[in-house]
């Protein structure tokens, strides 16, 4: 008795678990699947069902509410933030605010991966964020490196296509700058 | 490459990976955090992002705030879960411990996370439920192998879905998002790949088709097992270039444990030695058997 309602909850469980996973990444793939209208009305049914606290309670504890989509369907830009530290006139580079690990600077960059907001247009306030980021970040090195000025440059770099190298291969990887603040006064949007 | 049952009791046949799966994610995710150490508070104060900003990023159901002044208490509680999963034969409490702390620290705050972290909750949660003792207690139930088969199919979809959504990307066909991959390392990587390397692109088309088909046929080592030997190791091979070219060695880690310990690789073999045995066992008295008929005359055989 107790070994057919073990089995009866844990294939339950296991139902409602693969259930969850299927419509979080069939959400995460929905821009690319074809609009059928049985599909739609399946995917509005389950997102209700997840927004149920306990649902969503569950697809976050156990981790399947991100979704599968690593790198797809395409790679996106990577972002940095390079810190022009100038004291004394000595003028020192850094890429990361005072972040020692590795494992630590793999963790920031994958926060900043917000910024490609930036490449898109509208969204002020998600950016406005970003750019509080940015300066918060500079104000830490400041305390960790007291400096007369730091120019902070969030950036983002563009390695060029095979089909760009293929018809130029003289084409090198540019970097392009997303926002920029200075520690003193002038703040430029860029 | 086939299931391999071990005897680990004395009636009957209990599935080798569920059994070391906790140990593994218990030595990983232990190891990532003492990396993480010297981090710590300035990722988990409120020097690099203001708690509003923070606020943002809070899941509405999480249990508490990590972004406390116990942080070390915290990390060191997790560090110590972890090894305790990994080098004794008990692991559910420890399990559980970091189940809870694994959430709080890099799940219900999504601000310093990655793809990794999610992973790792949901292996933890499979362990909870389906690692070391638990894969026993199930036994006992005759549910022999029902951890090893949710698991299973918990690696199936990840990869399917996986592939699925980059088969949808025209780049992945062309060669350009692996060729953009390797150019843009999340971490510092073991080993860059120069521009001129474009000469080479049937290379960078062929590494991306070879990840779609590895990632889209995750299905198919259900099916036929004479190519189940071919996948895995495509995807353990697929990871250990992850590694290399993109410094994501935590992630590559956690996912070629994953894989070795679900369909029981043969290279599992090598911690065999290593791990205590589920059950203490006890030493039997050995009767040695009569072939011949005693002489009980006093003093033996003259």
């Amino acid at each position: 008795m107790k070994q057919r309602w073990t089995r009866r909850l844990l294939y339950s469980l296991c139902a409602i678990h693969f259930s969850i996973v299927a419509d979080t990444n069939f959400g995460h793939l929905y821009k690319h699947l074809p609009k059928s209208k049985e599909f739609t009305y399946l995917h509005v049914l389950f997102s209700k069902l997840i927004d149920a606290h306990f649902l969503g309670l569950y697809a976050s504890y156990t981790g399947i509410h991100g979704g599968y989509a690593f790198y797809s369907p395409s790679v996106g830009n990577s972002y940095q933030i390079h810190f022009h530290c100038q004291s004394n006139k000595v003028n020192s580079y850094y890429n990361s605010p005072g972040i020692r690990t590795e494992t630590g600077r793999i963790r920031y960059q994958s926060f900043l991966d917000m910024s490609t907001i930036f490449l898109e247009k509208g969204q002020e306030e998600a950016k406005e964020s970003v750019r509080l980021a940015v300066q918060l970040a500079t104000e830490e090195l400041i305390r960790q490196y007291p400096s007369d000025s730091i120019v902070s440059t969030l950036i983002t770099n563009l390695t060029p296509t095979l089909e760009a190298l293929r018809s130029d291969h003289h084409q090198k990887t540019v970097y392009v700058s997303l926002y920029q603040y200075a520690s003193t006064t002038s703040t430029t949007h860029l | 490459m086939q299931a391999q049952p071990v005897q680990r009791t004395s009636d009957g046949l209990v599935l080798w990976g569920m059994y070391l799966l906790p140990k593994g994610i218990g030595l990983l995710l232990s190891l990532e955090m003492i990396q993480l150490w010297p981090d710590l508070e300035l990722l988990y104060s409120h020097h690099l992002l203001s708690a509003s900003h923070i606020q943002q990023y809070q899941l509405p159901w999480s249990m508490f705030n990590i972004n406390t002044d116990l942080i070390y208490v915290f990390a060191s509680l997790y560090i110590l879960s972890g090894l305790f999963m990994c080098f004794h034969s008990y692991t559910f409490l420890p399990t559980l411990s970091l189940f809870i702390l694994h959430y709080s620290f890099f799940v219900a705050n999504s601000v310093w996370n990655y793809g990794v972290d999610y992973l790792a909750q949901t292996g933890l949660f499979f362990s909870l439920l389906f690692g070391g003792r638990q894969a026993l207690q199930l036994k006992s139930l005759g549910l022999t192998n029902l951890g090893t088969t949710f698991f299973r199919l918990q690696l199936t979809v990840v990869y399917f879905f996986a592939g699925l959504g980059k088969a949808f990307g025209e780049t992945w066909w062309n060669g350009e998002a692996v060729w953009k991959a390797i150019h843009q390392p999340i971490g510092a990587s073991y080993f860059s790949v120069p521009l001129s390397a474009y000469r080479y692109e049937h290379l960078w088309v062929l590494l991306g088709i070879i990840t779609i088909l590895l990632e889209l046929c995750y299905p198919l080592v259900w099916i036929k097992k004479n190519i189940r030997p071919l996948i895995i190791n495509g995807i353990i091979l697929m990871h250990i270039g992850i590694a290399l070219s993109m410094c994501l060695l935590h992630f590559a880690l956690l996912m070629i444990w994953y894989n070795l310990c679900a369909w029981d690789h043969p290279l599992l073999n090598i911690a065999k030695p290593n791990i205590k045995p589920l059950e203490p066992s006890k030493p039997k008295l050995q009767v040695p058997i009569a072939t011949e008929t005693i002489n009980t005359t006093k003093g033996g055989t003259k």
